[in-house]
């Protein structure tokens, strides 16, 4: 178990090329925050595993009404992504009458700064775009 | 037939809605005063040896430590008292806990009770507050409401099987004509499909008129053990069966994203302790905190098979006349959703039905009721079963 498989961390690691999620070697299944004690089969034999920040939407929703942090952004899309076929990961994009997003859409994630002058937390921002 | 868990010897409810000039605590005197007064005992008050309060969140009135409040208001100065909170579950959280103590044969007449007084504050404050009912690690922070996250399952159930739009707002229809014939309801206002599908957007695909009502009540209720039920009520009603289950934490680990695997759960928990099947339910009150959770909950109850719950809704299969009237109260959606009160409001209706005291909205000869409340979005669940004595 690496120590510090931490949601501070995850934020921390998490860049415009990779994401950093945590492995179950016993079950081999992934999540993400990382956790130490997985999620799925309670092993605490668990690491550090870097994936590829490319995958697919399953499903999505277009916020119009926003919680007060995100009010000036919205409309926008909230999507839920299943990464490199494996697991799933939340991530949104501002809503374009020209860019709709579909279920099945491929899409890559990607950070922006956190803007918000907050105390806590200070994680980046996932937002998401449509792969061509 | 196996010994009822416990018995529900009164019941009462505020009056629902935006109550202006009234705090949580004077709202829950108005329900604990109609309870008591089912009872005939006239010392009912002091065979009381405990009391569990169900409210979710301190934000609403800057208040926490509510407990020994609400106790103290309803005049009760030396009862030990608890504050449950498991989100919009946390009335069914207070009277899960309430069956566990008269269980453990420690307490033989116990208060529970929920109460949220929602509306001191904005609806966008009000939401934000609600919102801390998600993860912040992943949930939240991903810009998601509580609208938002259920219209996820909803774009998965529409795109999966078919669910349409004027399906989900066939609840809302549904359950706001319920509500007319309920005059504790925050919203007696028939409507159409028109009006639901009309109504602005708040979280694609969900609609003004897809979510519950942000609403000011308190429901009570007083329990004993059913050996002593008939001393204080002439027409109990029997809990005979309870639930509780959760679920992964955020909706990314869900088994499926349009699936509420606890529902199933805390259903199993309470049928198989009831030593009944959902065919045997004759009315029900389920958590419609926005249209589609209605929808997902038919197919977790077993009222309607997977992916099929918009399709029964076309058969009015949940109406009043239907094989299983669905939130006859008007439900989360026009009796409205007071969080902590919800989950007790729902078994006041059910005792109500159970007794052929519920008026205009009475489902004919109902013996067996259930009630199914959730907290968080889909981590935290019960399911209650009751049934009259009278049978």
């Amino acid at each position: 178990m690496s120590e510090d498989l931490l949601i501070e961390e995850f934020y921390k690691r998490i860049n415009n090329e990779e994401i950093w999620v945590s492995k179950c070697k016993d079950c081999d299944k992934l999540s993400l925050p990382p956790r130490k004690i997985c999620p799925y089969c309670n092993s605490v034999n668990t690491s550090w595993e870097k994936i590829k920040n490319e995958g697919t939407v399953e499903s999505y929703t277009i916020i119009h009404v926003a919680p007060k942090l995100f009010e000036e952004e919205a409309p926008y899309y909230v999507c839920l992504i299943k990464l490199d076929g494996k697991l799933n990961i939340l991530a949104k994009k501002k809503y374009s009458e020209n860019e709709k997003i579909n279920i099945g859409d491929k899409v890559r994630i990607k950070v922006a700064p956190n803007k918000y002058n907050l105390s806590w937390p200070l994680w980046p921002i996932l937002i998401f775009e449509k792969i061509s | 037939m196996k010994k009822p868990l416990a018995s529900i010897i009164g019941a009462g409810c505020s009056k629902f809605g935006k109550r202006k000039n009234v705090m949580a605590r004077e709202l829950l005197v108005e329900a604990f005063l109609e309870a008591i007064s089912n009872c005939k005992d006239p010392n009912i008050r002091d065979k009381i040896k405990l009391g569990i309060f169900g409210c979710f969140s301190e934000y609403f009135e800057h208040q926490s430590h509510l407990a020994p409040i609400l106790a103290d208001w309803l005049g009760f100065h030396n009862l030990p008292v608890i504050r449950t909170e498991n989100a919009c579950a946390s009335g069914a959280t207070a009277l899960r806990t309430a069956i566990l103590a008269i269980k453990s044969g420690i307490y033989d007449v116990v208060l529970v009770a929920g109460v949220e007084k929602m509306n001191n504050r904005t609806t966008s404050e009000a939401n934000e507050a609600l919102s801390m009912a998600s993860d912040i690690a992943i949930e939240q922070w991903a810009g998601l409401t509580f609208a938002g996250i259920f219209a996820l399952m909803a774009t998965h159930h529409m795109h999966k099987y078919g669910t349409t739009e004027e399906q989900m707002a066939m609840v809302a229809v549904k359950n706001h004509r319920n509500a007319y014939y309920n005059p504790k309801a925050h919203m007696q206002k028939i409507i159409t499909l028109e009006d639901v599908l009309n109504s602005r957007v708040i979280a694609w695909p969900l609609k003004l008129y897809d979510c519950s009502l942000i609403t000011d009540g308190a429901a009570c209720l007083i329990l004993s053990s059913p050996e002593i039920a008939h001393k204080f009520n002439d027409n109990p009603v029997d809990i005979i069966g309870s639930g509780h289950a959760n679920d992964h934490s955020s909706i990314i680990e869900r088994e499926e994203i349009s699936s509420i695997r606890g529902i199933r759960l805390a259903a199993k928990e309470a049928f198989n302790y009831a030593e009944i099947s959902i065919k045997d339910v004759n009315v029900a009150e389920l958590h419609d905190c926005f249209t589609i959770a209605e929808i997902i909950e038919y197919e977790e109850l077993g009222i309607a098979e997977k992916g099929k719950g918009g399709k029964i809704l076309e058969e009015g299969a949940t109406n009043l006349d239907g094989w299983l009237p669905v939130n006859t109260s008007g439900g989360l959606k026009a009796k409205g959703h007071p969080v902590g009160a919800t989950g007790i409001a729902q078994i006041y209706e059910i005792y109500l039905q159970l007794r052929e005291e519920a008026g205009a909205r009475q489902v004919k000869g109902a013996k067996i009721g259930l009630t199914q409340n959730m907290g968080g979005s889909g981590s935290t669940h019960f399911v209650h079963i009751l049934r009259s004595r009278a049978i």
